[in-house]
C-alpha cells in the first residue's frame, strides 16, 4: 500500500459511460435504495415542504386557513421573542461549537495517543456507555444537580463552605443560559469524540513515522499533522453541532421552559409553543421555515470556508 | 471457493423485501386499541384519558395510595357490556395541553379526554369534540328520579361546561377548592391566632419569619409554579380590587358574586371590557396588584420564582414553611403523609384586605375554589368516526350515577361530587366547598381563560420576572397592556360575535 498526499483536482480521469448504462449496471442497488428514498420523501422532504407552504397561511390546524402571503415573515421580523431568543441561539450555538471543538477534540486526541492499546479501547467504551442513557434522563440527573435546595451543586458549595457562590442556577436571570449550556460536562462522552478519534485512527502511520523522523514534537504533530488531517472531520462536527443546535429545544423545554422570564427561550422553543400551545401552525411554520434556510445557510459556509488545503488519498 | 451462506444478491434481495415490508407495516395507522392488553377481537373499545383519576399500582414510593375505582367500576362496566372495552390512558407527566392539542389535531385522540372548561372558549368552533346537550337532555340510564343525564347534576357544574355558543360540550362532576393550611404547632408555639385582616396576616407573618422559619411557601417556576400561584393570586385579588369597578366592566351590569361559573364576567366580556377601556392592566387597581403581591413575596421562600412546584408542598410537610396554599387534591396527601409531624388546619377564608391595607381594600376574597377539577371530560368527534360514541357517552352516564362518581372521587380524596345526590361523599372536603358556597368564587374571568393561550403565557413570564424583581411594576403593566389588546383583537377577529353584548 502506498499513501499519497495530492491535491483534490489531481485524480485520474474518469471512463465516461452512458449514465443510463451505469444505472442499468447497478440497478438492484439502486432498486433496493427506493424505501429509504421514499421514507426520506415522506418524513423530510414532504413535511419540510408542507412547513414551506403552510408558512403562507394562517392557519390554526383545525377549522381556519386563510392565505396571509408573508404577512408570518414580516411577523417574525418585529416579534421581540424571536429576536431574544436568536440571541439565545448564537451564545448556544457559539459556545456549542467552541466545546464540540476542544473538549471532545483533547478526548480523542489523548485516546490516539495512549501507547497501550488495551487502555485505548478501555476509555474509548467508557465514553460511549453514557451514550445509550437516553437524553431525558441525562436531563433529569442535571435537573437535580442544579436544584437549588437540594441539589448536588449547591449542596457541594456548601460542603466546601463555598455558601457565597450558591445560586438559583436554572432560576437566574443572568446564570440560567449559562446553566445549559453547562449541561453535559465535560462534555466528552458524545458523538463527536468518536469522530475525531475515527479521523486520528485514519492517519497513516508512514505519515506520522516521517514526523517523528523529521524531529517533529508531540505538540508539532498534533499541530501540523494530526489536526490539519482530522479537518474534514472537524468540519462534520461543526455541522452537526450547528445543526443541532438550531434544532434542538429539548433541553429548555424540559429544564427550564424557556425561562425564568425568557431568558433560555431558543427559536426552536418558540416555534413549538406557538404550533401546540397557541395553535399558530402557519406562523410556526415561518419560524421553522427562516431556521432551515439559516442551517442551510451556515452548513454551506462551513463548507465554503472551512477547508483543507490538502486531501489525502490512500491508493 | 463454495460456501452455504447467503449470497450477496440474496442478501440484498431480502434485506429490501424485510425493508419494504417495515415500512408497510409502520405505515398502517394505530388505534388507541393498539395499546391494549388482549381485547376480545370483536370488542368496542372506548379509551379515557382520566387525568387524576387514571387507576394505577401503588409504587415503593408513593406515600398514600393511588386511585384505582375506575378499575373496579370497569368490571363492574364489563360486566353489563360483555361487547366494549375500557382503556385508561397512561397520564401525561407534563405538557398535557401540548399532547392533547396533538392528538386532537391528529385525530388519534381517546374517546374521553380531561379537559380545562376555561379553554372551551378557544376550542369549541375546531370540531375537536361533541356537543353533549342531545344526550344531556335524555334520561341517564344508570339514575332513576331523574327527567335527563343533565338534571342529575347541580345546575352550576354542569353549567360549566358551556361553550360561548350556548351548547355544553363538557362533562363536568366535581367541586374543587384550596385552603391555607397552616402548621397550627408553629403558630400556637408563636402565640399566633388564625389572622382575619392582611394587616394581622402580614404581623403573623413577621413573627413567623422572626423565628427562623419561612411564612409562606409557593412557587413562582414556569412549570406548574406561577401558571398556578400567580393564577390564584391574581384571581382573589382582582375580584377584592375591582369590586367596585365590575358594573363598569361588565358593560353596565352589576356582577354579583356567586359560586355558578357562567354568572361571572366571561372571555366575550373581558375582550370588550378591554376594547372600551373598561379593563386595562395599567388600571391603578391592577398596579395595586402587583403591589400587594410584591410586598406578600418578601414572606416567600428564598428565591421562589426557581422553586420546583413541588417543594411548595414538602417545605410546609417539613416544617420549613409555616403556611402553604394547597388545593383540595392534597387533601389526601396532607391526612396520610407521615412527614407531617405536626398539628395542621386550614384558615377559614383568606384574610381580608381592608382599607387600612388598601385604599381598593374592604370586601373579604372570594374562594379560591370553583366547579370542575379532576372530573372534567370531553368526548372527542374522532369517537363517532370510529363508531363508539354512543359507548362513550353510555360509559360517561355510567360513571356519572351518584354512587359511581362518589365511590370514584372518595377514592381520589380531593374533590367534592358534582351532583345533586351526595349521600356518601367524604366529609372532610366540606371545608372547601363551605368556602365556597359562603363566599363565592371569583367575577373577572382568570388570566388563564380571559384571552388567549399566548397571552397567559405572557401574563405568566412576565409576573414572574415582576416578582423576581427583573421588572418594574410600570414595565410589566405597559408590557401587559399592550398582550391584552393584542389578545383581545385576536379574539374579536376569530368570534366577530363577540363585540356586541
Amino acid at each position: 500500500m502506498s499513501a499519497t498526499l495530492s491535491t483534490p483536482s489531481s485524480g485520474q480521469p474518469a471512463v465516461a459511460r452512458p449514465l443510463t448504462a451505469r444505472v442499468a449496471r447497478y440497478r438492484t442497488a439502486y432498486l433496493w435504495l427506493i424505501p429509504t428514498f421514499a421514507l426520506l420523501l415522506v418524513f423530510n422532504y414532504y413535511p419540510a415542504l408542507s412547513a414551506l407552504y403552510h408558512s403562507l397561511f394562517q392557519w390554526n390546524g383545525a377549522n381556519i386557513k386563510l392565505f396571509v402571503g408573508v404577512n408570518h415573515f414580516v411577523d417574525l421580523w418585529h416579534d421581540p421573542l424571536w429576536w431574544e431568543s436568536f440571541t439565545h441561539l448564537i451564545i448556544l450555538t457559539v459556545a456549542l461549537v467552541a466545546i464540540n471543538l476542544t473538549f471532545p477534540l483533547g478526548a480523542a486526541a489523548m485516546i490516539f495517543h495512549l501507547w497501550n492499546l488495551r487502555a485505548a479501547y478501555f476509555y474509548r467504551v467508557l465514553l460511549v456507555v453514557p451514550m445509550v442513557v437516553p437524553g431525558l434522563v441525562i436531563l433529569m440527573i442535571w435537573m437535580f444537580i442544579y436544584s437549588p435546595n437540594i441539589g448536588l451543586l449547591n449542596q457541594s458549595l456548601a460542603l466546601l463552605g463555598l455558601e457565597n457562590l450558591q445560586r438559583f442556577w436554572l432560576g437566574d436571570f443572568k446564570l440560567a443560559l449559562y446553566a445549559i449550556i453547562f449541561v453535559g460536562f465535560p462534555w466528552v462522552a458524545g458523538i463527536g469524540t468518536l469522530i475525531y478519534l475515527a479521523g486520528f485512527q485514519a492517519i497513516p502511520s508512514e505519515l506520522m513515522d516521517s514526523a517523528v523522523i523529521d524531529g517533529a514534537s508531540t505538540w508539532q504533530r498534533l499541530a501540523f499533522v494530526e489536526l490539519p488531517m482530522v479537518l474534514s472531520q472537524i468540519k462534520l462536527v461543526v455541522i452537526l453541532t450547528v445543526i443541532t443546535a438550531f434544532q434542538n429545544f429539548t433541553i429548555v423545554l424540559v429544564m427550564t421552559n424557556g425561562g425564568p422570564g425568557t431568558k433560555t427561550l431558543v427559536p426552536g422553543l418558540h416555534l413549538y409553543k406557538a404550533a401546540m400551545a397557541y395553535n399558530r401552525m402557519g406562523y410556526a411554520c415561518a419560524i421553522g421555515t427562516v431556521l432551515f434556510f439559516l442551517t442551510l445557510v451556515l452548513t454551506y459556509l462551513n463548507h465554503r470556508y472551512l477547508r483543507s488545503s490538502v486531501e489525502f488519498t490512500g491508493s | 471457493m463454495s460456501h452455504n451462506g447467503l449470497s450477496r444478491r440474496r442478501f440484498l434481495q431480502l434485506s429490501g423485501a424485510t425493508g419494504v415490508a417495515l415500512t408497510l407495516a409502520s405505515c398502517v395507522p394505530s388505534t388507541p386499541a393498539d395499546n391494549m392488553a388482549g381485547p376480545a377481537a370483536e370488542a368496542r373499545v372506548v379509551s379515557h384519558y382520566a387525568q387524576g383519576l387514571t387507576p394505577r399500582e401503588r409504587l415503593e414510593t408513593d406515600r398514600w395510595d393511588p386511585p384505582q375505582a375506575l378499575w373496579a367500576l370497569e368490571e363492574a362496566y364489563k360486566d353489563l357490556h360483555p361487547d366494549v372495552d375500557l382503556e385508561f390512558v397512561e397520564s401525561v407527566a407534563s405538557g398535557y395541553d401540548e399532547w392533547m392539542v396533538t392528538q386532537l389535531t391528529a385525530g388519534t385522540a381517546p374517546e374521553i379526554l380531561w379537559y380545562q372548561r376555561g379553554w372551551i372558549a378557544r376550542d369549541y368552533e375546531k370540531n375537536w369534540f361533541n356537543n353533549l346537550d342531545p344526550y344531556l337532555s335524555q334520561p341517564n340510564p344508570y339514575v332513576e328520579g331523574y327527567d335527563s343525564w343533565k338534571d342529575t347534576f347541580q345546575g352550576p357544574v354542569i353549567a360549566s361546561g358551556t361553550a360561548p355558543d350556548g351548547h355544553i360540550y363538557l362533562i363536568t362532576g366535581d367541586i374543587v377548592g384550596t385552603g391555607f393550611f397552616y402548621n397550627k404547632s408553629k403558630f400556637d408555639e408563636l402565640g399566633l391566632a388564625v389572622p382575619e385582616t392582611w394587616a394581622e396576616y402580614e404581623e403573623a407573618q413577621q413573627a413567623i419569619a422572626d423565628s427562623g422559619t419561612t411564612p409562606f411557601s409557593v412557587s413562582y417556576h414556569l412549570q406548574g409554579g406561577t401558571p398556578l400561584y400567580g393564577s390564584w393570586t391574581t384571581r382573589v385579588f382582582q375580584d377584592v380590587l375591582y369590586d367596585h369597578k365590575m358594573a363598569q366592566i361588565s358593560g353596565g351590569t352589576p356582577v354579583s358574586r356567586t359560586w355558578k361559573p357562567g354568572e361571572g364576567l366571561q372571555p366575550p366580556a373581558m375582550v370588550r371590557a378591554i376594547r372600551d377601556g373598561n379593563y386595562a392592566a395599567t388600571d391603578p387597581e391592577w398596579l395595586e396588584m402587583l403591589r400587594l403581591m410584591k410586598e406578600w413575596s418578601v414572606h416567600y421562600p428564598e428565591g421562589f420564582w426557581a422553586l420546583p412546584a413541588a417543594d411548595v408542598f414538602r417545605l410546609w410537610a417539613e416544617g420549613e414553611a409555616a403556611v402553604a396554599w394547597l388545593g383540595s387534591w392534597m387533601n389526601k396527601p396532607v391526612r396520610n403523609d407521615p412527614l407531617i409531624e405536626f398539628e395542621w388546619g386550614i384558615f377559614p377564608k383568606m384574610p381580608t384586605v381592608t382599607q387600612e391595607t388598601s385604599q381598593y381594600g374592604g370586601l373579604g376574597f372570594p374562594a379560591m375554589a370553583g366547579v370542575g377539577g379532576v372530573f372534567q371530560y370531553i368526548t372527542t368527534t374522532v369517537a363517532e368516526e370510529r363508531g363508539v360514541l354512543d359507548d362513550t357517552i353510555d360509559w360517561l352516564q355510567f360513571l356519572t350515577a351518584p354512587p359511581n362518581l362518589i365511590e370514584v372521587l372518595n377514592d381520589h380524596g380531593g374533590f367534592a361530587p358534582g351532583v345533586k345526590d351526595t349521600a356518601g361523599a367524604d366529609p372532610t372536603l366540606a371545608v372547601y366547598t363551605d368556602m365556597l358556597v359562603n363566599f363565592g368564587a371569583e367575577r373577572i374571568e382568570p388570566f388563564d381563560s380571559m384571552l388567549t393561550r399566548e397571552f397567559v403565557d405572557a401574563m405568566w413570564r412576565n409576573l414572574q420576572q415582576f416578582m423576581a424583581g427583573e421588572l418594574s411594576a410600570d414595565e410589566m403593566s405597559s408590557i401587559m397592556q399592550q398582550e391584552m389588546e393584542l389578545a383581545a383583537q385576536q379574539l374579536l377577529n376569530e368570534h366577530p360575535d363577540w363585540a356586541e353584548a
